[in-house]
């Protein structure tokens, strides 16, 4: 135990300290000493009078940037109380000289504890920069040099010069860029009409079938069928909540909207399936395919949905089919990554004995792999299902209909009442899909 | 097990090598022209030697070992034979067919009929049951659906899983699964076994029932079978010949009795030091003969027990316990030599028993 609690800096250690500090090694040794004996904080006189200039010598940045930012914030009110005038009455020399002196204190106290962190960084990586360098110090000087004086004059003077206050902006450089896409969409949409053409009217018959099939089914028929999924996948639980669920949607007048509504979810999901699963094997087998389409499956997730709202409906016009094609956007990445993802996670050994057994590539990929990634590729569904639900508002914004419209309605005639109801139902629609789909997603 | 030198070859690995690394080739070739070491090859072309030189065969209907510690290229080797990896020079044949000459379809064919192979971590497919994972290679040949589950059902048998049909191989114990696996190996009545350390994840006593079971299959079916182990007891058990392979090359050859009784080199002299050599070391190899002995002593042969020439020193060890006088060593009833207790106790202890 004495060993622990007196622990000191051996022979070996002192050696590589003396690499690791270069220059006044006799008092980082004597104060990693003290560290090591539990003494953490030690005031560092270099550190306290130099401040970031100190810290950027000894290849520390965050400190660096510490003290960066408590010396400018010092500095203003300093300026402030010298040259301010009226504007920054308030401002005292005193307390600005108080803060610096406070913050480059505390720098001080907790410099040498992160110098020492510093050394076991190198300690583990002697790659790691260390001792003092000039060029360090240079670049920590040029650093201060380009963002105190700007900075402390924007804040500290009454009248800025306009170049600071704001971005010199160049307003031709955006208005003829966006003219130019705004170009390229029409010739777009002129040139390949038929196409787009083509893909809506897929679309909306797809539509036409599920509406027909979720509406056009008698109520009672549809609800039994529902509770008989719930049943079959999930048991009792999930079907009253089910029943619960469709009681509130029928009695408060949501049924066909929730159904049309479903209608669209379903169409979105069966094209993501249907084009996710496949790209998503290809990612699997093929690296170079999966690195080009792992940033465009960021972009598809990130970008806001209403920008591409805007060429959904120059190529399309509005109603449903725009809406699907744009829930599709969004709502198919989670479908392909966990298609790859599933097939990725299949034990290497498994395939080799697949191999080994003589099977080719297809054998492999429809007797090992897709089957052991069924469980990812239904969370996949799952995600594309609540993704495609998220976007039922903003599918109404282009024609969508359902419950997103009434939402809508309610947000712009600001009837919050009307807008949580219809919220509830998009809400209760989401539940009952995930909890059939996770329901037998476990049992199976 | 064959005593028979003239069967035929079932597998001949020709020099075979193999390099892993992007600059292989070019490795090799400095290995071949200027004899660089393993070292060597790493830190000049970032490359690594997992078999080097590799050349041996086993004939038909035998068992052969090959036993060496992880990352001896052992596991690498086996996998040469059915071409799950290609090597970067060398031959492999097996019967008289050139593996390495067949395009993808043929290939698999081989793989299928010829070659089962058994995994360390049996490798089943989780999501089928037993007896659908040991039809899987009549399934992956297109082999009509009775017909291969009947034949998963035979073989289930064999190893003595029957009522085990229809459970997912996650509800089996880890000795039940590998033997799973051997089911599966030999569902296509192939011709070779490739067994890749199948019961080192095992517990000793279930390994050891395995192996008896194991071997009795063996001698019952004669497969030619290629047994991979990092356990010298359990390769001295199983095989009818040894290779010990460290680094990557082959260190020396030879039946059990061969290894034990005459290391090739100080590796394997200490692997075998503590092996038991009461099973292993028969009458004929420390007997003195007939007519040394008789040239320093008087011996009334009439009164001495008798023992055949590939008696083992447990079995002598048993006469010279009931008998005071010294053990006559006979082939075919014609007296061939000698053993006294002291040469006994020195080849139980392993030394030169002539001293």
């Amino acid at each position: 135990m004495s060993n622990l609690n007196n622990h000191t800096i051996n022979e070996r250690e002192t050696e590589q300290l003396k690499d690791f500090l270069v220059s006044s090694s006799d008092y980082y040794l004597e104060q990693f000493n003290q560290i090591a004996q539990g003494r953490k904080y030690q005031l560092n006189l270099a550190a306290v009078l130099f401040g970031p200039m100190w810290a950027a010598s000894r290849n520390i940045w965050q400190l660096f940037w510490l003290l960066a930012v408590t010396d400018i914030t010092a500095f203003i009110i300093i300026g402030r109380s010298l040259w301010g005038g009226e504007m920054y009455a308030d401002a005292s020399l005193a307390l600005g000289l108080g803060i610096l002196l406070l913050c480059r204190g505390i720098g001080g106290c907790i410099a040498n504890l992160l110098y020492h962190r510093h050394f076991n960084q190198w300690r583990i990586n002697p790659n790691v920069q260390s001792g003092t360098s000039n060029q360090r110090a240079g670049r920590g000087l040029l650093l201060i040099a380009a963002t105190y004086p700007l900075t402390i004059y924007r804040f500290s003077v009454q009248e800025v010069v306009d170049f600071l206050a704001t971005f010199p902006t160049s307003k031709k450089i955006a208005s003829t860029t966006a003219r130019s896409i705004d170009n390229a969409v029409d010739w777009l949409t002129i040139t390949f009409e038929d196409m787009f053409d083509s893909i809506t009217w897929l679309i909306r018959s797809m539509l036409d079938f599920l509406e027909l099939l979720f509406i056009g089914t008698p109520w009672p028929v549809m609800a039994l069928l529902l509770l008989l999924m719930a049943w079959k996948s999930a048991g009792w639980r999930v079907v009253a909540f089910t029943a619960l669920a469709l009681a509130y949607l029928g009695f408060f007048g949501f049924w066909d909207k929730a159904m049309s509504t479903m209608a669209l979810v379903g169409a979105s999901v069966f094209i993501c399936l249907s084009i996710g699963a496949p790209l998503g094997i290809v990612a699997a087998r093929n690296p170079r395919f999966n690195a080009v389409l792992n940033p465009i499956l960021d972009i598809m997730q990130t970008m806001p949905s209403f920008v591409y709202l805007i060429p959904a409906i120059a190529f399309f016009s509005v109603g449903k089919p725009p809406a699907v094609l744009a829930t599709v956007v969004f709502a198919m990445p989670p479908m392909i990554r966990m298609t790859t993802l599933g097939i990725q996670q299949v034990s290497p050994s498994v395939i080799e004995a697949m191999e080994a057994f003589g099977a080719s590539p297809r054998q492999i990929l429809f007797k090992a792999q897709l089957p052991l990634a069924v469980p990812s590729i239904m969370a996949g569904i799952n995600q594309s299902i609540m993704m495609s639900l998220s976007m039922v508002v903003v599918a109404a914004l282009i024609g969508a209909g359902g419950l997103g419209y009434d939402v809508l309605f309610s947000l712009q005639h600001l009837e919050a009442g009307k807008g949580l109801l219809a919220g509830l139902a998009i809400v209760l629609c989401a539940m009952i899909m995930d909890r059939i789909i996770q329901g037998h997603h476990k049992s199976s | 097990m064959i005593k028979d030198n003239t069967a035929r070859t079932a597998i001949e690995c020709r020099n075979v090598w193999k390099i892993f690394g992007n600059r292989a080739d070019e490795a090799l070739e400095a290995v071949k022209t200027r004899g660089l070491t393993k070292e060597q090859i790493h830190q000049e072309y970032d490359c690594v030697v997992a078999v080097a030189d590799a050349t041996f065969d086993a004939k038909e209907g035998e068992i052969f070992c090959i036993m060496g510690l992880s990352g001896s290229g052992k596991s690498t080797l086996v996998r040469h034979i059915n071409r799950l990896i290609e090597p970067t020079a060398g031959d492999i044949l097996i019967g008289d067919q050139d593996i390495n000459a067949l395009n993808a379809q043929q290939l698999r064919q081989i793989r299928a009929e010829k070659i089962g192979m058994v995994f360390q971590h049996t490798a089943l497919l989780p999501h089928r049951t037993v007896r659908e994972n040991v039809a899987l290679s009549l399934e992956l040949r297109d082999v009509d659906e009775q017909k291969r589950l009947k034949i998963a059902e035979q073989k289930l048998a064999l190893v003595q899983l029957t009522g085990w049909e229809d459970r997912m191989p996650s509800e089996l114990s880890g000795g039940m699964q590998q033997r799973v696996g051997l089911a599966r190996a030999m569902a296509a009545d192939p011709e070779i076994l490739l067994m890749d350390e199948p019961f080192s994840a095992l517990d000793p006593l279930i390994r050891r029932q395995l192996q008896d079971q194991f071997l009795e299959l063996a001698r019952s079916m004669n497969k030619t079978t290629l047994f991979i182990t990092h356990d010298l007891d359990e390769a001295i058990r199983i095989g009818n010949r040894i290779a010990i392979m460290k680094d990557g090359e082959i260190v020396q050859i030879g039946t059990p009795e061969q290894i034990i009784t005459a290391p090739a080199n100080d590796y394997v002299a200490d692997f075998v030091k503590d092996i038991s050599r009461l099973k292993l070391v028969s009458a004929q190899t420390i007997m003195e003969p007939l007519a040394n002995y008789l040239a320093l002593h008087d011996l009334d042969l009439s009164s001495c027990p008798t023992a055949p020439h590939d008696a083992d020193l447990d079995y002598l060890i048993n006469l010279a316990v009931t008998h005071d006088s010294p053990i006559i060593v006979n082939d075919q009833q014609v007296p061939l030599g000698v053993v006294t207790k002291r040469q006994l106790l020195r080849g139980i202890q392993g030394g030169n028993t002539n001293e």
